[in-house]
């Protein structure tokens, strides 16, 4: 048992207060509960959990009865996304705009928002940590757009609410034929177990961009993705730093000819450590998946990328890329990139590669030779490396300054 | 102040450990253009990069003077900024870095080391714009990474623009005509002409004669193993056109 006995302790009381609070969603959460104190989470996580271990995230202050914590500095430089619809998420409690886009439902999960069952699409024996975000959820949004409908851009802005930490769930439906742009900026400067879970419909599009600045408390982050048959899922993800920062990516690609790409730019300096474990499901046939990760560690800190391909029996002519790119800046940080590939059909096409070097000293001159100090050449090329194929939105957006401002922190 | 802008006396330089340059001299006035020629092999583009200040190419005896003050430990962006370009015989790729951004912060570079204020991005584009156009490189290009994707010789027309750009004092253009069909080369040589001038010393690092037919050298020098073994005005390239290297390396 890795976890102090005051977190059990504490959140199960919590748990209990809020089955008074919010009786929709206490079976399940009483159900989560039951796992907590069983103990059992946590008991198996060496191999899961080998770089940066479980026990932070199962510590207080998740689940302190005493709610409220004292006032934090919260993060308020949010980049802006020409015509983005802004949804403000503070801790557990999302307060749904009065004028949604055109198409879109919004709606708590207390409100309406909750399917029968909350973590049907979440494999909670390899996410543990579901059970803690289930347990002392006190509430989360549910955002679903219509069959056809192309709802815009939305922006999802994380950051801590009144309780010591952040527990907060989202699920999002695209139905058939739908398109949607989302946003997610986390901002949370408090201890965070924070679930997106996301399905994508028959022949809809979802382009999705995270937004993941230094976290100083403990930061768990899960999306769950579906999607179904020609329908498309991407993602952008840009993580920075971080003391301790576990992010979860599952795809599912259930339809024939789904296809997801997954572009995810990390990058850590002084102590951090960021993990990042994507793991894809190929389910339906001739599904393709390209992922790319481009991970860069400084100083002492510490990068882990482990990306799972998995090919299940029946995903027939799938075809799956893995490649990862790292730049190791100091001799004494670390970078860990393990692929993984289990593949049950016999005609597929599965490669990963992975890469681990330093600037091109080539690079560095040519900039130097124009005149660019060293300082300002190794800046302008990390910067680079961090921000190839970002989307013209996310340059518009300001992403370079952001990374400007992590680098020269 | 010596009328002379680059003197270059008894170089010797290694690389790797590997003696390339062994005793080589050699002058530049303001004004003047001057062709290094050689066989391959022969030392041209160390000579090139070790005036630029490339890590790896260690002085091992001998002198750079650039103005009258010696080169050797300053560092490649010092040199650049006093005035010093060199076009790369191969243009590296940068993606993720504009050009534009490249540019601007090369020109800003340039511009604080001189005093002067750095110009607005309207005025910066308006100047790019223009030499981009002269050169036959469109205004998209600015947008993409450096030199990404570009073909052969949209990369040394890139090298030209920079020069035109920053303005440098003196550049040493190393085999900018390799890889060059003769459209491209006359445009290149066209904005190489414009560069010249009274006060710019210019030195062409070439393997053939055809470059000169277009920009036309006051002197030209041969360079075998490391030394400078004949110096002359612009028909000795004629003569090494029509003879090679032989006749020279063999004497020498």
């Amino acid at each position: 048992m890795q976890s102090a006995p005051s977190f059990i302790d504490t959140a199960l009381a919590r748990s209990r207060e809020l089955d008074h609070v919010l009786p929709l969603l206490a079976s399940e959460r009483r159900a989560s509960a039951q796992v907590i104190a069983r103990r059992s989470i946590g008991a198996d996580t060496a191999e899961t959990w080998k770089y940066l271990p479980i026990a932070p995230f199962l510590a207080s202050p998740f689940g302190s009865v005493d709610a409220v914590a004292p006032p934090g500095s919260v993060r308020t430089a949010f980049l802006d996304f020409a015509d983005a619809t802004v949804i403000r998420i503070e801790g557990s409690n999302a307060a749904v705009p009065a004028t949604p886009p055109s198409g879109v439902r919004l709606t708590t999960l207390s409100g309406g928002g909750a399917p029968v069952a909350l973590n049907a699409n979440i494999d909670v024996d390899r996410y543990p940590l579901t059970h803690v975000n289930t347990a002392l959820l006190v509430d989360g949004l549910s955002i679903s757009v219509a069959p056809g409908v192309d709802a815009g851009t939305l922006d999802l802005r994380f950051t801590s609410g009144a309780d010591a930490a952040n527990v907060s769930r989202v699920r999002i439906e695209l139905a058939d034929g739908s398109r949607l742009r989302l946003v997610e900026q986390h901002g949370e400067d408090r201890a965070t177990n924070a679930i997106v879970d996301i399905a994508v419909g028959d022949r809809a599009a979802l382009e999705h961009t995270r937004l993941l600045p230094a976290a100083l408390a403990p930061s768990w982050l899960l999306a769950t993705v579906r999607v179904g048959r020609d329908a498309v899922y991407e993602l952008a993800g840009h993580a920075l730093g971080s003391q301790a920062r576990r992010h979860d990516v599952h795809v599912r690609l259930d339809g024939d000819r789904a296809r997801a790409q997954i572009d995810l730019k990390c990058a850590a300096h002084r102590k951090d450590k960021l993990d990042h474990h994507v793991v894809v499901e190929h389910v339906g046939a001739d599904t393709v998946s390209r992922q790319t990760v481009h991970g860069l560690a400084t100083n002492t800190s510490e990068l882990t990328f482990d990306g799972r391909i998995h090919i299940r029996p029946g995903a027939q002519r799938s075809d799956a890329r893995l490649t990862t790119k790292n730049l190791l800046l100091d001799r004494r940080a670390r970078i860990n990139a393990k692929p993984e590939l289990e593949i049950y059909a016999n005609d597929v096409k599965c490669s990963h590669g992975a890469t681990v070097g330093q600037l091109d000293p080539n690079h560095v001159f040519y900039l130097r030779a124009r005149g660019v100090d060293e300082a300002g050449a190794r800046a302008m090329l990390t910067r680079a490396f961090l921000t190839t194929g970002a989307s013209d939105a996310l340059r518009a957006a300001g992403v370079l300054d952001l990374y400007a401002e992590f680098l020269a922190s | 102040m010596s009328a002379k802008l680059l003197e270059i006396d008894d170089l010797h330089v290694t690389v790797a450990g590997t003696p390339i340059l062994k005793g080589l001299s050699l002058d530049i006035a303001a004004g003047e253009v001057a062709a290094i020629m050689g066989p391959n092999g022969s030392g041209k583009s160390t000579l090139a990069n070790v005036v630029a200040g490339r890590p790896g190419y260690d002085v091992t005896r001998g002198t750079i003077r650039y103005r009258g003050e010696s080169l050797v430990d300053l560092a490649p962006e010092a040199r650049a900024r006093a005035g010093v370009f060199l076009a790369f015989q191969y243009p590296v790729e940068i993606p993720g870095v504009s050009n534009m951004e490249f540019l601007k912060a090369s020109l800003d570079a340039h511009r604080t080391a001189r005093g002067e204020a750095s110009l607005s991005t309207v005025e910066f584009m308006k100047r790019v714009r223009g030499i981009a156009a002269s050169l036959d490189l469109s205004p998209e290009f600015l947008k993409r990474g450096v030199n990404e994707g570009f073909s052969g010789g949209e990369k040394k027309r890139n090298e030209i623009l920079q020069l035109l750009v920053l303005e440098p004092t003196l550049a040493i253009l190393d085999e900018t005509d390799s890889g060059l069909d003769i459209d491209a080369l006359q445009v290149v040589a066209g904005g190489v002409n414009r560069f010249r001038g009274k006060t710019n010393g210019l030195l062409l690092v070439t393997h053939y004669q055809r470059l000169l037919e277009h920009i036309v050298p006051d002197t030209v020098h041969v360079l075998a193993d490391g030394r400078i073994v004949k110096s002359g005005d612009r028909r000795l390239a004629l003569e090494l056109e029509e003879k090679g290297y032989g006749w020279i390396t063999d004497a020498a």
